[in-house]
């Protein structure tokens, strides 16, 4: 058992020394730390996803540390489309606008032809600048078959006070591509029956992202420390989802409007502003009681979309016999909706400046539930966390036209994910 | 996009933001007095030292659960970097 991890640790060290061209050479004083995880995460009706991923942290000597991480993530499952549920069938062209898929009467309409394969690569290298002054360099890679992010970033971390406090400030700047099937509708484009032209802008579109983060860890005492970091975020360029459709009403009798492409109904493609600047407060606490941890944080978000959000989280790691521990985890999170969130357009009214009925950014109410138990194996971490996620709305709102109040116009999203994690 | 930070920092929503403006201050207030009088001596972070002790404790899995709950809310950053993320639906 022993040699085989040896064996397994000295591969996965070859491998990302290769990678990153250093020669063995460099690193045969200290081992490679290895971190693995493995997350099952499962909506009901909607996206399955399996998620592995493998860090890898080495000390280089005198606090020079490299470290990396891969993540791989394949998707498969159904999408909410925007469109909202009716009180007939309806039909909706797929996006490559080779076939159709069908969303039964009452039934939230959603692209089944969701499938993705995610890899995503991190690096980082931490190494002091003085005695108290840590700087981080860090670049991430990720790519998808619609999607493609390279991202870079700097961090500087100061100590101060007997290292009882620690000043950060970081900048992290983004470059997206996004090359969707189909390529990029239209922004309020009718959808086209399939085997027509949609409308399009053409075949990719790019966003850029500059982050900066700053923050303040404080060792309050023997027990108890705090961090609490803004940040702000700003973003420029396609942000609208290409996938998402806004239904199209009757202003009086609240049903589906008569489609003119050949559709049996109206539904046009979403249009979202070309720019966001989000910001965000961040505090999180910990406390050693006796034995046991207490973790607790807090996160307001706002941005200039109208969205704002809590979200408040706990966790209670409930120390056991020997290394065991059980950590129940609770999270709540709260949302407000965006400025130009609307569940449908309504017939005949002119259309308004930015339109979205994607739920992520209507207002709702998550929360997770979870439990997670923990132990060493062999003097290495592992620990099995299973979690339950609800997604709640209004499914009722007051602005819900005619036939469109017998309809759950904001369906609950339910998700279960279970996570294996093991250090090596 | 650096003009556009600090023309947002400089207008409405940016430093007059009542939340905005109760962090900075709280931030300062804790930077200036507090921290001096707060701490521990390095002999007594016996406690601190602890790898359940860290603010990040389980980086694999914070990263796990933000990669969830960007691709499902419209929130994202505040322990680290938000990002611009995936086109995930």
């Amino acid at each position: 058992m022993q040699l085989k991890k040896k064996r397994i640790r000295g591969a996965l060290a070859t491998a990302s020394c290769t990678l990153l061209g250093l020669s063995n050479a460099a690193s045969a004083e200290e081992p490679w730390q290895f971190d693995s995880a493995v997350l099952f995460y499962s909506e009901t009706d909607r996206v399955q996803a399996v998620e592995p991923v493998v860090t890898g942290r080495k000390n280089f000597g005198d606090d020079h540390w490299l470290n990396l991480k891969m993540v791989v993530d394949v998707l498969t499952g159904a999408s909410a489309n925007g469109a909202t549920a009716s009180g007939v069938a309806q039909t909706f062209t797929r996006p490559s606008g080779k076939g159709t898929y069908t969303a039964a009467e009452g039934e939230t309409p959603l692209d089944d032809t969701f499938k993705d394969t995610r890899v995503a690569l991190s690096a980082s290298w931490e190494q002091p600048y003085t005695r108290l002054t840590k700087v981080t360099y860090g670049a991430n890679f990720s790519a998808e078959y619609d999607f493609r992010s390279l991202s870079g970033n700097v961090s500087v971390a100061h100590d101060m006070n007997k290292r009882n406090t620690t000043l950060s400030a970081g900048i992290s700047v983004e470059s997206d591509q996004i090359t969707p099937e189909g390529g990029i509708p239209t922004p309020f484009a009718e959808m086209v029956a399939a085997g027509n032209t949609t409308p399009r802008e053409g075949d990719s579109e790019t966003r850029s992202v500059i982050d900066l983060l700053t923050g303040v860890t404080q060792v309050v005492n023997r027990r108890m420390l705090m961090q609490f970091n803004y940040g702000i975020s700003s973003s420029s360029g396609y942000m609208t989802d290409p996938f998402k459709i806004i239904s199209v009403i009757d202003g009086t009798t609240g049903t589906n409007t008569a489609g003119t492409q050949g559709l049996p109904y109206q539904y046009f493609y979403e249009k979202r502003p070309d720019s966001r600047t989000k910001q965000s407060l961040f505090w999180q606490s910990k406390y050693h009681l006796s034995k046991d941890v207490v973790d607790i944080s807090y996160r307001y978000v706002w941005d200039d979309w109208g969205i704002t959000s809590h979200t408040l989280e706990g966790t209670y790691r409930w120390k056991l016999k020997g290394s065991h521990y059980l950590e129940p985890h609770v999270r709540f999170y709260q949302q407000g909706e965006a400025d130009f969130y609307r569940h449908s357009l309504v017939e005949g009214e002119a259309l308004p400046e930015y339109a979205s009925a994607d739920y992520r950014l209507g207002e709702f109410t998550g929360i997770t539930l979870g439990l997670k138990y923990g132990m060493k194996i062999s003097g290495n971490d592992a620990s099995l966390r299973v979690e339950y996620y609800n997604q709640s709305g209004d499914s009722s709102p007051n602005d819900a036209i005619g036939a469109q109040k017998n309809q759950d116009l904001f369906p609950d999203i339910n998700a279960m994910l279970l996570q294996l994690r093991y250090t090596f | 996009m650096m003009k556009r930070f600090t023309g947002y920092l400089k207008g409405a929503g940016g430093f007059s933001d009542p939340i905005v403006k109760f962090g900075l201050i709280a931030l300062l207030v804790l930077l200036s007095s507090g921290c001096a009088n707060m701490g521990v001596e390095p002999w007594e972070r016996d406690l601190l030292a602890k790898p359940e002790m860290a603010l990040n404790s389980d980086a694999i899995q914070s990263s796990l659960d933000d990669h969830i709950y960007f691709s499902k809310e419209a929130s994202s950053g505040g322990r680290s970097f938000a990002g611009g993320g995936c086109g995930c639906n």
